[in-house]
């Protein structure tokens, strides 16, 4: 169920990693595609702490909290992704989409060394992204245990939704290459 | 080396100091590595940011910062400064003396104009000041 299915393939001269994009308060996040799961609009998401597709039940926190930040006040084009990974499975609201984004092996840059504490679990590296820089999440550790306290609701009065949409109807998630050549 | 952060004149070696560019902002990166929070990129290059004003209790004043690149032992790193222009100034050996309080981040107090400024040691910036009771 992950988006386009497959995360590692050759493009041109270069193995690339497929990765979806996102923006939660000061951070950009890449995700690999093989543990995003679904996108939903916050309308479909619901208010409830958790979102049932697909007979598989998503606790729903603000990423922004998960990554030590307060949420945001308001985001001008908000988004429920869906990530699992190793039979977990969490799903995060993030201020915006940026997009779905295949980047060369060989661009992926591991964390400084001056990053010495748990962050170099969290975070698999980062890489060059358009004017700025994405931070590559480990997700095992982003739908894993959150000792932070970011229980899951109950699952009484779960929003239930039929299928996950890529984006509200009409949108287009582009898929973009960086530092790497176009697959035919 | 003369810098200053939050109006405070600060000092480094010239040899500890890779150069001053303008702040171009960072982007935060989630981290509980004490005073590593963010990520700067300038072109192709990518540092992480010493928050050195936050171990200061600080805060940066200009809206147009710099951004010193001091070299510590395990690579650069940028720190985010005053827009004051650092300047360079020459003190004679004789003219250093040890802090009044210890701390592992400087390595030597001076005067320079008449301001005692501390000198810091950037090769192994790490750790918050050292608080005597």
């Amino acid at each position: 169920m992950s988006l386009r299915g497959q995360t590692k393939f050759v493009a041109g001269a270069g193995v690339t990693e497929r990765m979806l994009v996102v923006t939660s308060g000061p951070v950009n996040l890449a995700i690999s595609a093989t543990a995003v799961e679904g996108i939903l609009p916050p309308e479909e998401a619901g208010l409830a702490g958790t979102v049932t597709v697909r007979e598989i039940t998503y606790p729903v926190t603000d990423l922004a909290r998960r990554l030590g930040y307060a949420p945001a006040a308001s985001a001008n084009d908000p988004r429920v992704i869906l990530c699992g990974s190793r039979g977990f499975r969490r799903g995060f609201r993030v201020d915006q989409v940026l997009g779905l984004t295949e980047v060369e092996i060989r661009h992926l840059r591991p964390l400084p060394p001056h990053f010495a504490a748990e962050e170099r679990t969290w975070f698999k590296g980062y890489f060059l992204y358009h004017e700025g820089i994405a931070l590559w999440a480990n997700p095992d550790w982003l739908v894993g245990d959150d000792p932070a306290g970011e229980s899951p609701e109950p699952l009484v009065g779960a929003t239930r939704v039929v299928e996950a949409h890529a984006s509200r109807p009409g949108e287009v998630i582009e898929l973009e290459v960086v530092n790497a050549e176009r697959t035919k | 080396m003369v810098f200053s952060i939050g109006g405070s004149m600060l000092a480094a070696r010239t040899k500890d100091v890779a150069g001053v560019r303008p702040w171009t902002g960072a982007m935060q990166v989630p981290s509980r590595t004490p005073y590593v929070n963010a990520l700067v990129r300038n072109g192709e290059d990518v540092l992480p940011v010493f928050d050195l004003a936050g171990m200061l209790n600080l805060r940066v004043q200009g809206d147009t910062p710099m951004c010193l690149i001091a070299k510590r032992q395990d690579g650069p790193m940028a720190i985010c400064i005053d827009a004051t222009i650092p300047t360079l100034t020459t003190v004679e050996s004789t003219a250093l003396y040890p802090p009044a309080q210890p701390d592992p981040n400087i390595l030597w107090q001076c005067q320079i104009d008449g301001i005692a400024m501390p000198i810091y040691a950037f090769s192994n910036l790490a750790t918050p000041p050292v608080t005597t009771s």
